[in-house]
């Protein structure tokens, strides 16, 4: 165990002075040792650094493939060294995977997390510690009326201020729901470290929007201010099979005597709707048959972030992806002014990208984290990328043929990672192809905790023997803001 | 149904496989474990409940001897060198030779070099695997099946053996309350389709019918993600499978709505242990 620990922390010393690229920080392969045999597509990471003990994190992923638990619970990772050595936890209340994750810590070090809970697609908003033998336990349960009109992709942010709470954006398809159409809802709770929390829910699309995309996604200022982005369809065009729809953010805080959570404070100046339409009459994909598809063998779906500059609420960072000239395309703009008016150009824009993700460092450098398909020498590859502003070059952290592996199931990287900010320092996770070739990872070679071989770039299993490539969730920190590589 | 359950707890060699005198108490306390797993829906129809998880299929079935009692930080633990394997997870690999580390109840019935077999679900992986003990019990997954297929197939209200006659897709839910152009997009979108079923053998529940219409779910979504083990979104006219079904009283239609609802037949043994574990089904909702 003192030689392990040794070693870590060599592969620490290692990576954090990597002179190739002049970058600080580290990339980790966050499948366990003892799982070096496995395959599965471990798509759409999650997360979560617990604010009280920095060197303890979690993150959660798809696991259909792996049966290692008990039938009634899924799997997470967690670290306590810092992401360096990750473990594989039991611990989430669903069979084997769930159908959506994401985790949280709060101020106080509670993990909590809200998950689509397999196979019977009950929303679930759960709660418990680390490191415990039990598993995170049920603080709201909301339960669809069949499998086709679902409460979609829970997004769970904690307040990390002293005003505390957690929110969960959740896309509501139920359409007998009693609010009706539109489907941006919200479901938040100002003491849900309480025993019995009280909850409260309410749609944030208060337009007459048909429905909403998938992502509902809050940002959280200690100062108490929530913002919520989504993105309100209000039309199709079915020559082209396009939805059209606008980009929408709203912004509340929560009553300090009633708790109620109001997002009455931003109104279109057009319409003086509740929610600023940031970019209107967008075009989106659609499939009369199926999700559309596909970026390589990434399906569409939406892309949406939002990040708050943690030295001032009232600059606001907004990621999305819409069609522009018929392309996938991804753009960031930013507002100084609590979300009342935006910048006219993009700050970054990338064609042919997904999956953004935004955060802001305590100087106030932007992070932008996002997938892009690139295509070099005839061969599509998955790019993923940091961006940082004041930075002129981006940092490819993977870069991976896109074909391989062949995906097993939608989504093929995930509908989404996540990028943090900790002081300086930017952490995330992204999914990408797993295979151990510095080739694949421009900016530095990751720490693999399962076997490969180094010479061939193989990866092994226990035994020893080869396995094949697959999809794997990767850790990453990024000291200083990457600031030491900008030219 | 509760003789299948007693035989296969017998069978499996919840006694035998120990190599020590069984005190009473230990023998009480299998007798109250074998009458909880022979009533498993009274435990699983709790939420998130410890005692729901106590009726755990295991997800390793292994013998091994004991190389060391008590952990670094609980005494609940012993470490087990492995030397058969009869079931573990694909994704673990070669587990022969490993040595694991087990959280027990009872320590004290494990001796320092004793042999045992042990069944176990895992809790946690990191340079090795840390596995927790369930009891050894009647509801043992056989071999080919996932546990959360065991327990698909224990709670269906009819299982066939049948050979698809025909295939008709269905068209995607449309969100007829507002009349859109459109349905809601969903990330988890299903895919179903109709299977004609002509019923070759009834394994489970009752049917008057000899060919029956079965919706399915093929859809491509992790939401439907097959695991291990499941088939439903692979089935082809003129295949014959086993269908694990359940009866939609509103559409009045079999369902097979996850993948592993649909078993290939090589597995219809495995099937039938299952089922001889499970309780007694009530009259088909069909009839």
């Amino acid at each position: 165990m003192e030689a392990a620990k040794l070693a870590a922390v060599f592969a620490l010393l290692l990576s954090s002075v990597n002179s190739a690229a002049q970058v600080q920080g580290k990339i980790v392969d966050v499948i366990p040792k003892s799982f070096s045999s496995e395959t599965n597509q471990e798509s759409e990471p999650s997360l979560t650094i617990n604010p009280l003990h920095p060197l303890q994190m979690a993150i959660s992923a798809f696991t259909p493939g792996i049966s290692y638990c008990s039938a009634k619970l899924a799997p997470i990772f967690f670290t306590e060294d810092g992401g360096m050595t990750w473990n594989l936890k039991c611990w989430l209340p669903s069979a084997t995977w769930t159908a959506d994750a994401t985790l949280r810590f709060s101020p106080s070090g509670q993990l909590y997390a809200g998950i689509l809970r397999q196979p019977d697609f009950w929303l679930l908003v759960l709660r418990g510690s680390v490191p415990t033998n039990s598993s995170l336990q049920s603080i709201l349960v909301r339960k669809p009326p069949d499998s086709k009109h679902i409460i979609d992709q829970p997004y769970l942010e904690t307040a990390q201020g002293s005003t505390g709470g957690i929110y969960v954006g959740e896309n509501d398809l139920r359409t007998n729901n009693p609010d009706g159409a539109p489907t941006a809802s919200m479901d938040d709770s100002y003491d849900a470290g309480n025993t019995t929390p009280a909850f409260q829910f309410g749609k944030v699309d208060k337009r007459s929007s048909w429905f909403d995309l998938p992502p509902i996604r809050p940002a959280i200022h200690k100062d108490g201010t929530v913002y919520a982005a989504y993105i309100a369809i209000h039309g199709y065009d079915d020559t082209l099979k396009q939805l059209i729809g606008d980009v929408v953010v709203a912004r509340g805080h929560r009553d300090s005597t009633t708790h109620v959570l109001s997002f009455a404070e931003l109104k279109d100046a057009a319409d003086l709707i509740v929610g600023n339409r940031v970019v209107r009459d967008l075009r989106f994909p659609y499939d009369p048959q199926d999700v559309p598809c596909c970026l390589g063998q990434q399906r569409y779906q939406a892309s949406l972030s939002i990040a708050v500059d943690p030295a001032n609420s009232k600059k606001v960072y907004l990621a999305w992806a819409d069609l522009t000239q018929n392309t996938y395309t991804l753009h960031v703009r930013s507002s100084e002014d609590s979300g009342l008016t935006w910048s006219p150009a993009d700050i970054w824009t990338k064609a042919s990208a997904t999956n953004p993700a935004l955060a802001v460092d305590d100087r106030e450098v932007v992070g932008f984290l996002y997938q892009q398909l690139t295509t070099e020498n005839g061969i599509q590859k998955w790019e993923t990328a940091l961006e940082r502003s004041g930075a002129t070059k981006s940092l490819i952290l993977a870069k991976a043929p896109a074909l391989v592996p062949v995906r097993a199931f939608h989504p093929y990287l995930g509908d989404y990672l996540e990028l943090h900010a900790m002081g300086n320092d930017f952490y995330g996770v992204f999914s990408a192809n797993n295979t151990p070739d510095p080739d694949y990872f421009p900016t530095m070679f990751p720490t693999f905790s399962r076997n490969y071989d180094k010479n061939n770039h193989v990866l092994q299993g226990v035994d020893g023997a080869g396995v094949p490539v697959s999809i794997d969730p990767f850790f990453f920190q990024i000291e200083d803001g990457g600031a030491k590589s900008s030219p | 149904m509760q003789v299948g359950c007693l035989k296969s707890f017998f069978d499996y060699g919840g006694l035998n496989d120990m190599r020590r005198t069984f005190p009473i108490g230990e023998i009480l306390a299998l007798v109250l474990v074998f009458f909880l797993v022979c009533n498993p829906r009274s435990l699983f129809s709790q939420e998130n409940s410890a005692t729901a998880l106590s009726n755990e299929s295991p997800t390793f079935v292994f013998s091994g001897t004991v190389v060391r009692k008590g952990g670094t930080s609980n005494p609940n633990e012993i470490r087990v060198k492995v030397t058969s394997v009869t079931r573990s997870p694909r994704a673990i690999g070669k587990l022969d030779g490993q040595e694991v580390s087990i959280l027990t109840s009872k320590p004290s019935q494990y001796t320092k070099n004793g042999r045992y077999t042990f069944s176990a679900v895992g809790d946690a992986a990191g340079d090795t695997l840390t596995l927790r003990e369930v009891p050894r019990h009647a509801v043992l997954r056989p071999v080919g099946l996932s546990a959360v297929a065991s327990e698909r197939i224990m709670d269906s209200d009819l299982v066939v053996q049948g050979t698809v006659l025909n295939i008709v897709p269905q068209p995607p839910a449309a969100n007829t309350a507002d009349n859109l152009p459109v349905r809601l997009p969903s990330e988890h979108q299903s895919h179903e389709k109709i299977l004609q079923l002509q019923v070759t053998k009834v394994l489970s529940g009752s049917t008057q019918k000899t060919v029956i219409p079965v919706r399915v779910e093929t859809s491509q979504d992790v939401a439907y993600a097959s695991g291990d083990t499941g088939q439903a979104d692979q089935v082809k006219i003129g295949e014959s499978k086993v269908f694990a079904l359940r009866w939609d009283a509103v559409a009045s239609v079999w369902t097979a709505t996850a993948p592993s609802d649909v078993q290939p037949i090589n597995l219809v043994n495995s099937i039938r242990e299952v089922l001889a574990s499970a309780p007694k089904k009530e009259p088909s909702p069909e009839n």
